[in-house]
């Protein structure tokens, strides 16, 4: 899948044509042209945007630099002079402006931490001394240079000490310094590599959403279905007990950031739940799982259905099962689906998954924190909807209410991640960093209204995003972006609605929507075909507003403007 | 020190050339053997490509065979009649460095 980033530059006091080479490789995605900036002129780099390598505009940009060539004062630290906190403050201050400077020079700036050879012992038994230990300094520059970058939304400021550990002795080789100017080790460099590209992957909206579990030796040791509840291996005091529960954990800490779990096992559904709820050392109970599918069926076709039941996408999968054929029959079936290969031993298993990059995202919102419970109560408003004998009974028993608020800085970042992690209800599929979406909004003829979404089983959370474009009395839908969390229940006639009232507002009487096929987004389509009150041009992806007032709201839905939104929206209804 | 046989050192030669021109340029199976030319006319390493080739080499026989050589010799790299020349000659030169260790 495209990520919508392709060119990358690369800004070093040191050799990196090898990591060069690494995000070329199309072995790992994004594949990616890369053009290097001239050999150990970073200052000179950040200070001239007429330099080459921003020419034209980079996707993205690696800033990786040492300290002992960057700092005048730390090169004087590591020659075991003592300078004056003061000095190495005002350089980190100074190194960070000039990043700052170029900061809109590309549409990612990645600044990777400075680091030492673990073989410069520096004071050795002092090396953490405060005001002396070279170990010391370079915590509290990379903390301050990460402190004077936060402020910008899109930079990022990544953890190179990372690299080097994982590369470990050979993290550093003095051959390649003094022979190449290579500052570190391949190995250094192919972490780094990976850990942009996941990066990358992140920001494009490609972070997985869900993780579909085995059970039987992959959540706890043994076959529930032989020896019962109690015949497992799980907690305790052996170590493949408490592997278990450690992977447990790390799986429970994920759903903190967002993920989804759920289980499919080839287990029978009551004896696999009883264990799930009784044994004292689960640490992930039923609430933990957005669904299952517990059953003798085809571990593909149950993917496949639960996914279909949490509207999710197959490329949102990371399917984890301790079985290698069956990891092999989900990599056959399921092309789409990541199956990472899971080490043989059990005790590697909490390992595999915090290793693991595919869940990187730019950012964290409060929807990611609780989206189990979502889709717990999702689960609970299908239950009603089984009972009720029509649809619109269902709808008008949810008590929809739709929150409008003009985009502003509360809502910035969980509306750039609903912009760049909808796939399907999504008319322009635009990716744009924080940055670039808060400029594109507060553009002259630019709107963009946001649509936080509750009903009586709790709040889905900013579900939905429309931004107009206007100009001579003519209004163009650039966005429309619903999650499919809430599609179908009459939120996307709201946001129809709220547009159309708003062209009006703004003296438009033609309104068009210019629709950018992708491979997923058919059902924005479809919603554009069906009543819409768009028509479609025939031969072109264009439609144009046919009907003679705006859209209705539906009846089921009450809607409330914010305070804030008149800011950006004029003339709210 | 281990021994290592002149095949066995060819092998790790080629296992090393052979990952310095996946990384150079994926997806191309350059065709590798005892003739091919690493330094010189026909070479297919660059200056940077031979020392980071060089590097992993040494760290390679380290690593799987115990043998301690200074491989990335700068004077071995750059001198008129390198040794550095083909896979074939490199593999003669570390036997024989190998050999003069065995010795020693």
């Amino acid at each position: 899948m495209s990520t919508g980033i392709s060119t990358f530059a690369l800004i070093t006091d040191f050799t990196a044509e090898p990591l060069a080479d690494y995000l070329r490789s199309p072995a790992e995605a994004p594949t990616l042209a890369v053009r290097t900036a001239p050999f150990d002129q970073v200052t000179q780099v950040l200070l001239d945007s007429t330099v080459a390598v921003w020419n034209p505009r980079p996707d993205a940009v690696l800033i990786w630099t040492r300290p002992e060539r960057q700092l005048a004062s730390f090169a004087q630290a590591t020659a075991f002079q003592r300078p004056a906190p003061q000095a190495l403050w005002q350089e980190v201050e100074a190194f960070a402006a000039h990043v700052r400077r170029a900061a809109d020079r590309a549409r990612y700036t990645f600044v990777a931490t400075w680091t030492m050879p673990p073989h410069q012992r520096g004071w050795g038994m002092l090396n953490m001394r405060p005001g002396l230990g070279l170990a010391h300094h370079l915590m509290q520059l990379n903390l301050r240079l990460a402190e004077a970058l936060a402020d910008l939304p899109n930079v990022y400021v990544l953890d190179a000490a990372r690299w080097t550990g994982l590369a470990g002795r050979r993290a550093h080789d003095p051959k390649l310094w003094l022979m190449s100017k290579m500052a570190f080790g391949l190995e250094v460099l192919q972490e780094a590599a990976a850990d942009l590209k996941a990066a990358l992957r992140g920001l494009a909206g490609q972070a997985k959403k869900l993780i579909v579990l085995d059970l039987d030796d992959t959540l706890w040791g043994g076959i529930v279905g032989e020896g019962g509840t109690a015949g497992i291996t799980l907690g305790g005091h052996s170590p493949t007990g408490e592997a278990f529960v450690e992977f447990q954990r790390a799986l429970k800490a994920l759903t903190q950031r967002g993920i989804l779990l759920a289980i499919v096992s080839k287990n029978d559904e009551a004896v696999a739940l009883e264990a799930i709820d009784q044994h004292p050392a689960m640490v992930l109970r039923r609430a933990d799982f957005a669904g299952w599918r517990v059953n003798w069926q085809d571990k593909a076709q149950n993917i496949v259905e639960l996914v279909e039941a949490l509207n999710l996408g197959l490329e949102a999968v990371v399917f984890i099962d301790d079985n290698p054929a069956e990891r092999a029959r989900v990599r056959a079936a399921l092309p789409q689906v990541t199956v990472p290969e899971w080490p043989a031993d059990k005790l590697h298993y909490a390992r595999a998954l915090l290793e693991a990059r595919d869940f990187d995202t730019p950012a964290l919102t409060a929807e990611d924190a609780r989206r189990t419970k979502m889709y717990q109560s999702e689960q609970q408003r299908q239950a009603l909807r089984q009972q009720v004998a029509s649809l619109d009974d269902w709808l008008a028993s949810l008590e929809l209410v739709i929150q409008v608020e003009a985009l502003n800085e509360v809502n910035l970042v969980r509306a750039t991640q609903l912009l760049n992690k909808t796939n399907q209800l999504n008319l322009a599929t635009r990716r744009l960093g924080e940055a670039e979406f808060w400029d594109w909004a507060h553009s002259p003829g630019q709107a963009v209204w946001t649509f936080d979404v509750s009903d009586r089983f709790g709040r889905y959370g900013l579900t939905g995003l429309a931004s107009l474009t206007t100009a001579g009395g003519a209004a163009s839908l650039t966005d429309f972006v619903l999650s499919c969390r809430v599609m179908g229940r009459g939120v996307e006639q709201a946001i129809l609605h709220v547009i159309t009232e708003q062209a009006s507002a703004r003296g438009c009487a033609d309104l068009t929507a210019f629709f950018q096929p992708t491979e997923r987004n058919h059902p924005c389509r479809e919603l554009l075909d069906s009543a819409s009150g768009f028509e479609h041009m025939p031969g072109t992806d264009l439609y144009r507003w046919a009907w003679p007032g705006g859209y209705p709201l539906p009846a089921h839905i009450r809607l409330q403007w914010s305070a804030s939104a008149p800011a950006v929206a004029a003339s709210p209804p | 020190m281990a021994s290592l046989t002149q095949e066995a050192i060819a092998a790790h030669i080629l296992a090393c050339l052979r990952q310095e021109l996946d990384r150079r340029h994926p997806g191309q199976a350059t065709a590798i053997g005892l003739e091919t030319a690493l330094v010189g006319p026909g070479a297919v390493l660059d200056s940077l490509g031979l020392v980071t080739f060089a590097v992993s080499l040494e760290q390679r026989l380290n690593d799987a065979a115990s043998v301690n050589l200074n491989v990335a010799d700068e004077q071995e790299l750059t001198r008129r009649n390198s040794p550095f020349r083909t896979v074939g000659t490199l593999t003669q030169h570390l036997r024989s460095l190998i050999g003069a260790t065995d010795l020693a």
